[in-house]
């Protein structure tokens, strides 16, 4: 007899699948990118691809696929360690986390802050004295982890009153994440030890109190993390089955929480879950010319075992940053233990982010020790330790990265004194790498002991007086103007808000707890959709003034690709009484002279702004590269930011169409777009359109970005552009179109394989150049004679287009039949999927709710087989409903 | 001919009218307007009576509830509701003949998927008094919706994680006592009480229904809602609701309900904020109800010059509440409203600008329904918990015009004409709400015309503190007269806002000679912001004894004695003051 596999049946329950599915759908909604045009084949169905996945499961047949390695850019010539998942990839392992995320969640130290599983909290007005309590873990939600403002806020809280605690500054009164003030805001669950009664012994008067603390950060830590840990880091967390039943996860179905009662099923779930995780591999670029070194990423000198010889975490993957907070949960553990049983006086504080962390002692020497300790509980060790060949867990500190200055200058010191030197064969590095025997060591304390260094250790102390890095007023100020209020809108108020982001745009401000980039692209980012003045010459001087930060920026943080998202929202900006010719025209040259600057070119081009020739940051080059390699890399980076740039277009038209189709055919009892959307603030109302149109000259873009210092001819660029790059053109052209005709023009092609493709019947005017490339590049599908059903693959290009009322009369002639699917799908499925492209009017009554459904009690008893066929019935009811003869 | 269910009688009226047998349903033209609570609940009551069809079981499918309407009485208020079968009215106090059966074979639509939830989630063995009770539940609160907006929310996120009386927009609409909402959400759940097979659940939720339950139920009880509600920033939110019969039932208020003397404050600073920006003529009519992104801007760039102004006397503090004229806040910024009432500490009454009713399954195809509604609507938006520390929660309600004006009803005429085929209708509001606030009193909002008809005021006489009113008046001379009348024949503070396109704001105490007037604002086409301090403790204290001091000062002026003098005015004869401790 076959013993039933209760984790395969909890991981295929389909309420837990869906469960899944709206988170990641959630997560790529927030911004992560998406592949496409898979992620819009699942919007279209998801219970269908959902249900190949619950018989995957079941069948023990789902391994991940090979997942295409991206490159990132990262400050420096670097490239991050990301990858892009499936979607189906995504929401399997999220199935795992959805089933496991809260048991784990609830074990993560509470002085463990980022990649917190989300988990609402709401403020208990009905108790006496109102304060932060947490609710259950909800099943249902579109949100994966804690929005960083509330998780990074209630750090930057935590190591605020904690130093407060320990020095008798008044620090962390300020509004940083609304009005919260005073740790008593929050119940004891939120907060660690030392911030509540007795962990602190103070001598002498609040004056004369000072604290030592050091910035710590993981090398790598992502892909460092050894999957062999991690399983037992896993099994170990879920253990404990106590609170299962309780409110924690009150919102879960019955059944579920009865099978996660048992820990045999918990366990079976995690082993899964790891051996998934180790059968992760990477997909290679179709053309060689293309592919990217799998260790383009790695930096030199790194001290982890890496990828492929160890898996790690993949960074792309929704769940890495809980898994992370997994892998370091025995240290975390060990660390609280260490501090502890350290004696009263002597005591110290840890707080972590992720991989970034925060140390506090009341001693400089006490300090170290504490650097040194948690070195070893996060390298496996179980003593003190800073400079270990190889480390249990694979995580090293980054001792480069350590803060403050003078606590890492002893550290590098102590460590030249046992060994350590400068790596020989780079040029300009002056990285520390260690000797190739270890010697034997002492404490940093011990050794500072007598050593005129000692007297900088004591110097980088915090008193009540100064608390360093633990209040800042730039922090503030950005949270300030985060929290956008009513009075930024208008008159004096909106005028002081531009100038105050300006300032947070251009101005070179010292602050150590807010990198500059990071200030910068948040002021960019709330400047292109600040509330402008509606007088006509002061809103133009106004968007000139934001163009030209934007541009700045831009040319200041080269890494940081999401800004353009940024140029083109700018780009896009037209005052409230505007002369539309006049300023098209000034926007369009201002965003040519953006696009210059990662426009391919070759060495002998005239185009002198182009990246290629003068990579804006190369005075942060560490000089690992040789120059050709450096070459290739700015090549792969701008031709990142080129496909990104497309992709804003896109996403930027979408946006401006979507509005425009609101406020043209409003459905009924709409009020149109709330403020909130940038839209509304960027765009007269009456110019919507037109603005679209103007963005999607493409040829014109194109002509910029690829042309060739040989052919002069933007079709001909002298290579093959790159995948990621392709895609973000296809979602441009597919942008600048409407459903109707994006559908008649797949009617007469086949799409083959899942890949975004334009239609050749798709082309017009000022497109013929983006044609005539994606023709080149293999991203053209060629029309034939004859008409075909449109399949999933080719209305999933359809869903990415331009929504409009013609869609219904392509898709389903009156006088012909059905175009939609093939003509044997079922009408259930039909309606489906015409309501996900919106143009259910047009169905006809063969599509009307099937028989099955009229008969109650045959309906709940198929939902006993198929507990998806209850989200389809919802939607397939709600056309029905709408229908004149529904009857 | 099917039988007629609950789904006919929300989704089926026209003006065709007829008994309940020859209606249609018209989810795609049937906006979302919920039976009376008394209605309501009294079908539920009468479902929970009649137990399970003969032979059902919970595998046999869904309850649905099966009306018998014998003598049509709720058709005709159902048409009541939207203003139609005025000639039909049946006489008053006429009692209606109706009784409920559950059925599973008579749907008339095919089940929300919410029925099925269970079915999906779990084995259904030895559930069947549970499942028809989670049938009836949902039933009854669809009954109360009028729509399946919160029964999409169980199907689209479950029954969350957040406690049933603490969801404050559906609470801001259905107005349970809190303990039936608890009962209501153990049901949804089916959190552990499904093993008990429902029993004890059952007759708890009947029990927290009881004081919206009509022992027989009349046409009446389709008019007129009275609502009662608690406003306790300091404290639990919200105490008690009572939903009751206007102008019948007086005295009853439970102690709840009733000002304390102690907790009043002296004064309630009202900020009258007179904004006067409004979308041209045309704009109204050509993109009715819309109003486009540059009208919206400025308005709202004087909402929050209104909100954002420093107090502006010494001796009346900081305003608590401001009142902002009738349609003037577009829809698409009363989240804005709210959130300023959030951050500013400062509860709010808007007059929004109004509001077309969606259909309960609009069809998604652009064909739009022929029939449509819009509303005028106030929303008092009362911050909770303001305090300077954690967030402040804004509890909002929304008051709908009872009595189109006929600039309303002229408008739909209009909008008719430059639509041919389609029919637009005000639809009436049938709720009156009287808030009570620990420190401000009790008081009651009124939009405009409302002031004109005396009967809602006549039964609220004696309950009241204040009488709020947010107007877009063109006679203002007319409505200084009336709205000082009202002040006086109420025995209230009268605080009136009109439109700044008109001007003409008013605030009255009911004092003697000048002191009555507390502001006059005048001047049309014009922006203005005025702080009243309107006096709280002292109007209550004479509410209860005045009468018997003007009777002891007219006793002594027949006498030729002396008596002291009061700034109040006698109140008019007949006046009582009754609800209070």
């Amino acid at each position: 007899m076959k013993i039933p596999d209760f984790a395969a049946e909890a991981l295929s329950f389909p309420p837990v699948l869906r469960a899944a599915w709206l988170r990641v759908d959630g997560w790529y909604r927030s911004g992560n990118q998406a592949p496409q045009p898979e992620l819009s084949r699942w919007m279209l169905h998801p219970e269908a691809e959902l249900r190949n996945l619950a018989h995957e499961f079941r069948a023990e047949e789902w391994t991940p696929s090979p997942w295409p390695q991206v490159p990132y850019p990262k400050k420096g010539e670097r490239l991050r360690h990301y990858f892009m998942p499936t979607v189906k990839d995504q929401v399997a392992f999220m199935a795992h986390m959805v089933l496991l995320g809260p048991l784990l969640d609830s074990r993560v130290a509470c002085f463990a802050f980022g990649s917190r599983w989300y988990r609402p909290i709401r403020w208990d007005l009905r108790s006496r004295h109102p304060r932060w309590k947490h609710c259950a873990y909800p099943f249902v939600t579109n949100k994966v982890y804690l929005p960083y403002s509330r998780s990074h806020g209630l750090f930057r809280r935590v190591a605020s009153w904690t130093v407060g605690r320990m020095t008798g500054a008044r620090v962390g009164r300020h509004d940083y994440a609304g009005k919260v003030r005073h740790p008593s805001d929050y119940s004891s669950p939120f907060l660690p030890a030392w911030l509540q009664g007795g962990w602190w012994h103070h001598t002498g008067s609040g004056e004369g109190r000072r604290a030592w603390w050091a910035a710590l950060d993981i090398e790598l830590a992502f892909p460092s993390v050894r999957l062999a840990r991690l399983r037992s880091g896993l099994l170990e967390m879920l253990g404990d089955s106590d609170e299962i039943e309780g409110e924690l996860l009150s919102g879960y179905p019955r059944s579920t929480i009865e099978l996660l009662v048992q820990s045999g099923v918990r366990d079976a779930i995690a082993h899964r879950l790891v051996d998934a995780l180790e059968t992760i591999d990477v997909a290679l670029a179709t053309n060689p010319e293309h592919r990217i070194p799998r260790d383009s990423w790695i930096p030199h000198h790194a001290r982890p075992e890496l990828p492929p010889r160890n898996k790690g975490l993949p960074t792309g993957l929704a769940i890495s940053g809980l898994l992370l907070n997994v892998a370091l949960h025995t240290a975390d553990t060990k660390i609280l233990q260490y501090l502890r049983s350290r004696r009263l006086g002597r005591r110290g504080a840890f707080v972590r982010f992720a991989d970034d962390m925060y140390v506090l002692s009341q001693s400089s020497a006490g300090l170290f020790e504490l650097i040194e300790r948690v070195d070893g509980l996060i390298s496996g060790e179980q003593g003190p330790c800073l400079d270990a060949p190889s480390a249990k867990s694979n995580l090293y500190l980054n001792l480069e990265k350590i803060k403050p200055q003078p606590i890492r200058e002893i550290v590098m010191e102590f460590l030249k004194a046992h060994g350590w030197a400068t790596c020989d064969q780079c040029d300009r590095c002056e990285r520390l790498v260690p000797p190739k025997v270890r010697e034997k060591r002492s404490s940093i304390s011990r050794w500072l002991k007598g050593r005129e260094l000692s007297k900088a250790g004591e110097r980088a102390s915090i008193g009540p007086q100064a608390v360093g890095p633990f209040v800042t007023v730039l922090v503030e100020r950005m949270s300030e103007i985060g929290n956008e209020n009513l009075a930024a809108r208008f008159g004096q108020g909106a005028k002081e808000n531009l100038v105050r982001l300006h300032d947070l745009a251009r101005l070179d401000i010292a602050d150590e707890q807010v990198r500059p980039d990071t200030r910068r692209a948040f002021a960019v980012n709330r400047l292109v959709r600040a509330w402008l003045l509606p007088a006509k010459d002061e809103a133009r001087s106004a968007i000139a003034d934001i163009r030209d930060s934007v541009s700045n920026v831009l040319r200041e943080t080269p890494w940081k690709f999401a800004l353009w998202r940024a140029v083109v929202r700018a780009c896009a900006r037209r005052p409230a009484t505007t002369d539309l010719a006049d300023d098209d025209r000034v926007a369009r040259q201002w965003l040519l002279r953006q696009l210059e600057c990662v426009a391919v070119n070759d060495s002998d081009s005239p185009n002198r702004s182009s990246w290629m020739h003068v990579w804006p940051e190369e005075h942060g080059r560490d000089g690992h590269l040789a120059d050709e390699s450096w070459r290739r890399l700015r090549d792969l980076y701008l031709s990142f930011h080129r496909a990104t740039f497309w992709q804003a277009l896109a996403d930027t038209i979408l946006a401006l169409r979507r509005h425009y189709n609101r406020l043209s055919d409003p459905r009924p009892g709409d009020a149109g777009p709330p403020p909130g959307w940038w839209t509304v603030r960027a765009v007269p109302e009456p110019h919507l359109r037109a603005v679209a149109r103007f963005l999607g000259n493409l040829d014109l873009w194109l002509e910029c970005l690829y042309r060739s210092a040989d052919s002069h001819d933007a079709a001909h660029p002298k290579t093959k552009l790159r995948e990621w790059e392709l895609d973000g053109l296809v979602a441009a052209v597919l942008a600048c179109s409407k459903r109707s005709e994006v559908a008649t023009a797949w009617q007469r092609c086949k799409p083959d394989k899942d890949l975004l493709a334009a239609p050749a019947a798709l082309q017009r005017a000022g497109m013929s150049k983006t044609f005539k490339l994606l023709k080149r590049d293999g991203r053209l599908q060629p029309s034939g004679r004859h008409r075909r059903p449109l399949g999933m693959r080719a209305l999933a290009h359809v869903r990415l287009a331009v929504p409009d009322s013609r869609l219904g009369e392509v898709l389903f002639p009156p006088d012909r039949p059905s175009c939609l699917l093939a003509p044997s799908e079922d009408p259930w499925t039909v309606s489906l999927v015409a309501s996900a492209l919106d143009c259910t009017a047009s169905l006809s009554a063969e599509h009307a709710l099937p028989a099955g459904t009229r008969d109650p009690a045959r309906f709940a008893r198929a939902l006993r087989q198929d507990p998806l066929k209850l989200s389809e019935y919802e939607r397939v009811r709600r056309i029905h409903l709408g229908r004149r003869d529904w009857e | 001919m099917r039988s007629p269910t609950l789904h006919r009688l929300l989704w089926g009226a026209s003006p065709e009218g007829g008994s309940l047998d020859r209606w249609k349903i018209r989810p795609w033209e049937s906006p979302a307007v919920g039976l009376p609570a008394r209605v309501a609940v009294f079908l539920f009551c009468c479902a929970r009576r009649s137990g399970p069809p003969a032979g059902w079981e919970a595998s046999r499918g869904p309850l649905t509830w099966v009306l018998r309407d014998r003598n049509d009485l709720l058709a005709k208020g159902r048409l009541s509701q939207f203003g139609f079968g005025s000639e039909e009215r049946p006489a008053a106090g006429a009692e209606c003949r109706c009784g409920v059966e559950s059925s599973s074979e008579k749907w008339e639509v095919p089940p929300h998927p919410a029925y099925f939830l269970p079915f999906a989630e779990g084995p259904m063995q030895d559930m069947d008094d549970a499942y028809r009770l989670y049938c009836d539940v949902l039933l009854l609160l669809t009954a109360m919706d009028g729509g399946e907006a919160i029964l999409d929310s169980f199907v689209q996120r479950g029954a969350g994680i957040v406690p049933f009386e603490d969801r404050w927009d559906w609470r801001s609409r259905i107005h349970f006592p809190a303990e039936a909402w608890k009962l209501v959400e153990a049901v949804i759940r089916r959190s552990g009480l499904l093993e008990t097979n429902g029993a004890p659940i059952d007759e708890g939720i009947v029990d927290a229904l009881g004081p919206l339950h009509p022992r027989e139920l009349r046409f009446e009880d389709f008019g007129f809602e009275r609502i009662d509600i608690v406003l306790d920033p300091g404290a639990d939110a919200e105490v008690v609701r009572a939903v009751r019969r206007h102008g019948t039932d007086r005295h009853d208020l439970p102690r709840e309900l009733l000002v304390r003397d102690d907790e009043l404050a002296d004064q309630l600073v009202i900020r009258i904020a007179q904004t006067e920006q409004w979308p041209r003529r045309e704009q109204v009519t050509r993109q009715f109800p819309r109003v486009d992104a540059g009208t919206s801007s400025r308005i709202m760039e004087q909402v929050a010059r209104a909100f954002h102004y420093p107090k502006q006397s010494e001796t009346h503090g900081e305003p608590e509440l401001v009142l902002l004229p009738e349609v003037s806040v577009p829809l698409r910024e009363v989240q804005t409203v709210r959130d300023l009432a959030a951050s500013t500490g400062r509860a709010s009454l808007a007059g929004l600008y109004w509001r077309q009713l969606r259909p309960v399954y609009p069809n998604r195809g652009g064909v739009s329904p022929r029939r449509r509604w819009f509303v005028n609507e106030a929303e008092l938006a009362v911050p909770l918990g303001y305090e300077g520390r954690g967030p402040s929660s804004v509890r909002w309600f929304r008051i709908r015009k009872p009595v189109p004006a006929r600039v309303e009803t002229g408008l739909a005429q209009a909008l008719d004409r430059l639509n041919p085929g389609v029919c637009w209708t005000v639809m009436e509001g049938r709720r009156w709400y009287r808030f009570v606030h620990p420190k401000w009193g009790d008081f009651t909002i009124a939009i405009c015309a409302d002031l004109i008809d005396p009967s809602p005021w006549h039964a609220l006489r004696g309950e009241l503190l204040h009488l709020l009113m947010v107007g877009f008046n063109r006679d203002v001379k007319f409505f200084e007269g009336l709205t000082w009348v009202r002040a006086y024949e109420n025995y209230v503070n009268l605080v009136a806002v009109n439109h700044g396109k008109y001007g003409g704001s008013f605030a009255w105490t009911p004092k003697r000679r000048h002191l009555r007037d507390m502001a006059t604002l005048r001047g049309g086409r014009i922006f203005l912001v005025a702080d009243v301090g309107v006096p709280v403790k002292d109007l209550f204290r004479a509410q209860r004894t005045a009468g018997a001091s003007a009777t002891e000062s007219a006793s002594n002026s027949w006498l030729e004695r002396k008596s002291l003098s009061s700034d109040f005015k006698s109140p008019p004869p007949g006046y009582v003051r009754s609800a209070r401790l």
